[in-house]
Order: C-alpha cells, then sequence, then structure tokens
C-alpha cells in the first residue's frame, strides 16, 4: 500500500507545482510592518488625522505595484489610508451601515443587486474617499467635503444558479456599477480536517 | 501581535491547568505525523485523503515506572468526500481504516465544517460522529466537536510564504458498551504556508481522558502535518 502511495505522491507533486503557479496570477499579499517601517510622510498624514485607535501599518504587494495601508478605529468606525510607492494617498476608505447610504445612490445600487443575484445579503460596505490632499483632509468633514469623489465598495453574499459566492461591488456616489468580483476564499482544508 | 502573544499564553497556561491533575493519572508521549491531500472534484464536491501514524516515545504516571522505549502503535488511513454547504460551510462523509497490532479497526465518519472569516483570524466549527467497529472490540459511537483559530503572524491573513499560529481545542463524546468517556484535546501547532496549495505545520497535540478527571490519561503527541491540495 505505502508503494501506491509514493506513486501517487510522485505524479501530484508536479501537478501542485503547476497549480501554484497559476494562483500566483491574481497576486496580493498584505504584510504587517512596524510603524518606523512606513515612510515618514505616510506617518505625518495619519498624526494629522487625530485618530482616536492603533494603528497598524501594512505593506500590500499586488502584480501592479505595492502599497502602503494605516488601518485604525476613529469614532466606532473602521478606517484604511492606502497610499501609493510615491506616498501619495490613493484612497481613505470607512466602513459604514446600509442605512447610511445615501439616496438615491442606496436605492439604485438595491436595485442593481437584486438584478444580479437571486439573491443577496450585504456583507459589507465602505465609503471610498479619492482625491484626498494632505494638510486639507479631515476625517469628520469628508463625506461633505465636494472635492473629493466618493465612491461605495460593497461585499455582496450572492446566490446565482443555486450557488452562493462572494463579489465585491464598487458604485459611483450616484449608485452606478462601477466593476465587480469574485472573492476568492483562501483555502481551509488544514481548518477543516 | 499582542493578540497573537495573547492567545499562545492563553494556550500554554490551558494546557499546564489541564495536565496538573495527578491522583493515578497517566501519561504517554510520541509523535503523530500525517499527511493531507485535498483535491477538488467540482466547484461543490471535493476528496480529502489523509494518511496518520502514531508512535509511542515513552509513558509513566504515578502507578508505573517511566518508561522510555520506541513504540509503534498505529495508522490511520481515511478518505472523506466533502460537499460545500452554502457559502461557508461542509458536509463530508467517508471511511477510516485503522492498523494497529490488535487488528483492523473500520470506521465511518460523518461531518459538518463551517469556516470564518473574521477581521484578524479565521475560526473553524467542526461538529461530527463517528461509528466504529472491530473483530476485538463492541461498536463505539463518537460524537465531537471542534473549534479551531487560525491567527496570522505577518498580516490580516495568511498568505504564501507566511507563518501562522493555529490553536484548536475540541470535546469529544464516546459510548461504548454502555459506558460514556469524554475526552478533551488542546492543539497549538505553528504552520507555515509554502504556496497557498502546500501548507506545514507542526506542534503539540494534547490529548485528556477522561475529562475532567484525577485517573486520567494525559497524551503529549508532537505533530508534524502536511497539506497538499491538488486541482483546487
Amino acid at each position: 500500500m505505502y508503494r501506491h502511495l509514493l506513486l501517487f505522491l510522485l505524479l501530484a507533486l508536479p501537478q501542485i507545482h503547476s497549480l501554484s503557479a497559476q494562483a500566483q496570477v491574481k497576486y496580493e499579499k498584505e504584510r504587517r510592518i512596524r510603524p518606523n517601517a512606513a515612510p515618514s510622510a505616510a506617518r505625518s498624514f495619519l498624526t494629522s488625522l487625530d485618530v482616536d485607535g492603533r494603528i497598524r501599518w501594512y505593506r500590500e504587494e499586488r502584480l501592479d505595484g505595492a502599497s502602503i495601508e494605516a488601518k485604525f478605529r476613529h469614532a466606532g468606525a473602521s478606517y484604511s489610508v492606502e497610499f501609493d510607492t510615491t506616498v501619495v494617498v490613493e484612497d481613505v476608505e470607512t466602513t459604514i451601515r446600509r442605512e447610511d447610504l445615501p439616496m438615491p445612490a442606496g436605492a439604485s445600487i438595491a436595485a442593481y443587486l437584486h438584478a444580479d443575484c437571486s439573491k443577496y445579503n450585504i456583507v459589507k460596505i465602505q465609503r471610498q474617499y479619492t482625491g484626498v490632499k494632505a494638510g486639507s483632509f479631515s476625517l469628520r468633514a469628508a463625506a461633505g467635503d465636494s472635492s473629493l469623489t466618493i465612491r461605495y465598495e460593497l461585499v455582496v453574499r450572492c446566490h446565482r444558479n443555486h450557488s452562493a459566492e462572494l463579489y465585491e461591488y464598487l458604485f459611483d456616489h450616484t449608485g452606478g456599477m462601477i466593476s465587480t468580483s469574485l472573492i476568492v476564499w483562501r483555502n481551509s482544508t488544514h481548518l477543516e480536517y | 501581535m499582542n493578540t497573537n502573544v495573547a492567545a499562545w499564553l492563553l494556550t500554554v497556561s490551558v494546557l499546564l491547568h489541564g495536565s496538573g491533575a495527578s491522583g493515578q493519572s497517566t501519561y504517554q508521549v510520541g509523535g503523530l505525523p500525517s499527511l493531507n491531500l485535498n483535491g477538488r472534484l467540482t466547484p461543490a464536491w471535493s476528496l480529502h485523503f489523509k494518511i496518520e501514524s502514531r508512535q509511542l516515545f515513552g509513558k509513566g504516571g504515578a502507578a508505573m515506572e517511566p518508561r522510555r522505549a520506541y513504540e509503534y502503535v498505529l495508522t490511520d488511513v481515511s478518505l472523506l468526500a466533502a460537499r460545500k454547504a452554502g457559502l461557508r460551510g461542509r458536509f463530508a462523509g467517508g471511511y477510516l481504516i485503522r492498523r494497529e497490532a490488535g487488528g483492523t479497526v473500520h470506521r465511518f465518519i460523518q461531518q459538518y465544517t463551517f469556516v470564518q472569516r473574521l477581521p484578524r483570524f479565521r475560526l473553524a466549527h467542526r461538529l461530527a460522529c463517528d461509528q466504529t467497529i472491530s473483530g476485538e472490540e463492541k461498536p463505539a459511537f463518537r460524537l465531537r466537536y471542534r473549534i479551531t483559530a487560525e491567527i496570522p503572524l505577518g498580516g490580516s491573513a495568511v498568505d504564501p510564504g507566511e507563518f501562522y499560529l493555529k490553536v484548536a481545542h475540541e470535546y469529544l463524546g464516546s459510548r461504548q458498551s454502555g459506558e460514556s468517556l469524554l475526552e478533551a484535546r488542546w492543539v497549538p501547532v505553528l504552520g507555515y504556508d509554502l504556496s497557498g496549495a502546500v501548507k506545514l505545520e507542526s506542534g503539540l497535540d494534547y490529548r485528556k481522558r477522561p475529562f475532567p478527571g484525577m485517573d486520567s490519561r494525559s497524551s503529549y503527541w508532537w505533530t508534524v502535518n502536511l497539506f497538499l491540495s491538488l486541482w483546487q
């Protein structure tokens, strides 16, 4: 029996290697870094925001480049600030509740999801601010700042054809759909067996 | 990182507390390596193959002299077919064959697992039952619940090339020949994700039966687990 097992492993290992190479097509890796490893300009920007909670710093590597991300809680909400490699703020995101979606954007988003999925549950909603300029950005005043571009990023459990998947939808400030992508779950074999 | 340290310290303290009972307790120390192969057949169906071997390095206790000697105990080979249930759940069922000195044991397994993705770690629940038959003993029936936390050591999720802590706690009730027994397990391991499809783990598998109880047997197994995912 053990000889057969060994033979099976020898045949299977090349498959594993090729699969791991395929999986790298959607490469995204987030690694926690120490605060002093974050660029000083990024730290200065965070200091100017005067946040309540502890700031956690991450370095994210993607196929199209790398970014630095700061995550924290402020006034009961979760925030993340993403910087590009030149330490320019890419976007600021904050979690909001479903009832915080303004009208008519909220109704437009609900209508789109209703048409796209046979049944859906919204797992998370984030308000995304782009066009952020250091020195003039305020967490408290961001929602009413007309110089910022506001988008909504939703993580949605969407049922289609008797199967449920998790999707990320991006909508503009009027509720118009910009993009959608399937969220691929990480392998959990080592947790299940 | 402080959360990770706290989780580790909590585990160690639970282990020290759990193994502190004396009375007529006995202990055994050994190794428990396993190889796990998981293959996805369709988006919904998958197969899981596992081979696990148990070796004893020593044993002792209040009523017996400590003894250090290598002893092969058993080998388990199992195959489970699993079907995705919803977004995060999975039903699985299969068969395990155990080869040991006393003969061959057959076990039929049914389980449901549910994995939660929390902001900083993952939590997996497993509810399982099994029925064991052999030529030497009466049939045994077991019901077990396990909760497992996967704590990334490098970010908010475990990525290839990163280490993680996996801490599992399980209660296992069994009934055989009219007698019931409860066993508790604590399994803290350090894991490394080699490529997303390959994970290697090593750590302690501590078991205490009956639990709670003074006249119990504590088992300390050093585990090495290799997980390979094929056609994922």
